[in-house]
């Protein structure tokens, strides 16, 4: 762990709010995007990931000296977006406007015509899979760092990615010719 | 599984940006939040009027029904009336003879 982050989280468990500002400026980039490849909707994943932060400012004194955090982040990102998919779920016709928008920012119209189908593949995995290939493609996170933000063993993440990458293969095939 | 061409077209789903006020947004929350008060234990709830004043009738009630139950007088044995004193007991044991 980098000595920087050991120094953010002592600061960040005295309730130094200059320290949760320096927290977002870090994290939010990842945090946002992780919430956005789990909830395929922005407003719903800047919503979810400010509500992260929020937690995780109030929880400070649960981090443990010498944890990581970006791990912790993104467990309590994946939590939340955990609770918000539930409650599309029970909430069908409240949440018609936070449905997926398998939309990009990118102003090619071929570039976003793949983002679009990415996005739709990537949304019909069942949600630990989702989990798994949304953290170990687009955020680089370890087998092991991402079993401890499943609470999982690593086999069951390298499980997971294998079956989540074959489903991707077979749906997403003829785009990648 | 490692699929370098699969891992490089997952590569093309475009990373949206945070919103503008991100920041301000979570501050605002939080300080949000710590303008609740929080109750912490049983007591704190109790502090309101109507949740104190239900508090009280149902212990009551549990304290009168527990005390009455306790003086009632004790039951006798349903079968106490063929004890061999009894005029049922008479009758039985003359039988059995």
């Amino acid at each position: 762990m980098p000595a920087v982050d050991d120094q953010l989280l002592e600061q960040l468990r005295t309730g130094d709010e200059a320290a949760l500002v320096e927290l977002m400026r870090q994290y939010r980039h990842p945090i946002v995007n992780f919430c956005y490849r789990m909830l395929g909707n922005a407003g719903d994943a800047n919503d979810v990931a400010q509500e992260t932060f929020v937690r995780c400012y109030q929880t400070r004194q649960r981090l443990r000296p010498g944890a990581k955090l970006s791990t912790w982040l993104f467990t309590i990102a994946r939590n939340l977006c955990l609770d918000r998919l539930r409650y599309r779920n029970r909430h069908p016709t409240e949440t018609l406007e936070s449905a997926p928008e398998p939309v990009t920012i990118s102003n090619e119209v071929g570039n976003r015509e793949v983002g679009a189908a990415i996005a739709a593949a990537v949304a019909e995995l069942p949600e630990d899979q989702r989990t798994v290939v949304v953290l170990a493609e687009y955020h680089g996170l370890s087998y092991s760092e991402i079993a401890e933000v499943m609470n999982c063993s690593i086999k069951s993440v390298e499980t997971r990615l294998y079956r989540a990458k074959q489903t991707l293969r077979d749906r997403l095939w003829s785009w990648m010719d | 599984m490692n699929d370098p061409k699969l891992n490089k077209f997952l590569r093309q789903w475009r990373d949206v940006e945070p919103r503008g006020n991100f920041d301000d947004n979570v501050l605002r929350r939080i300080r949000q939040a710590e303008a609740i008060p929080v109750r912490n234990s049983w007591f704190d709830w109790l502090r309101q009027p109507a949740l104190a004043t239900i508090a009280a009738v149902v212990i009551g009630l549990m304290a009168g029904t527990i005390g009455g139950l306790q003086s009632a007088p004790r039951q006798t044995s349903e079968l106490e009336f063929m004890a061999p004193t009894t005029l049922t007991g008479a009758y039985l044991t003359m039988r059995t003879k």
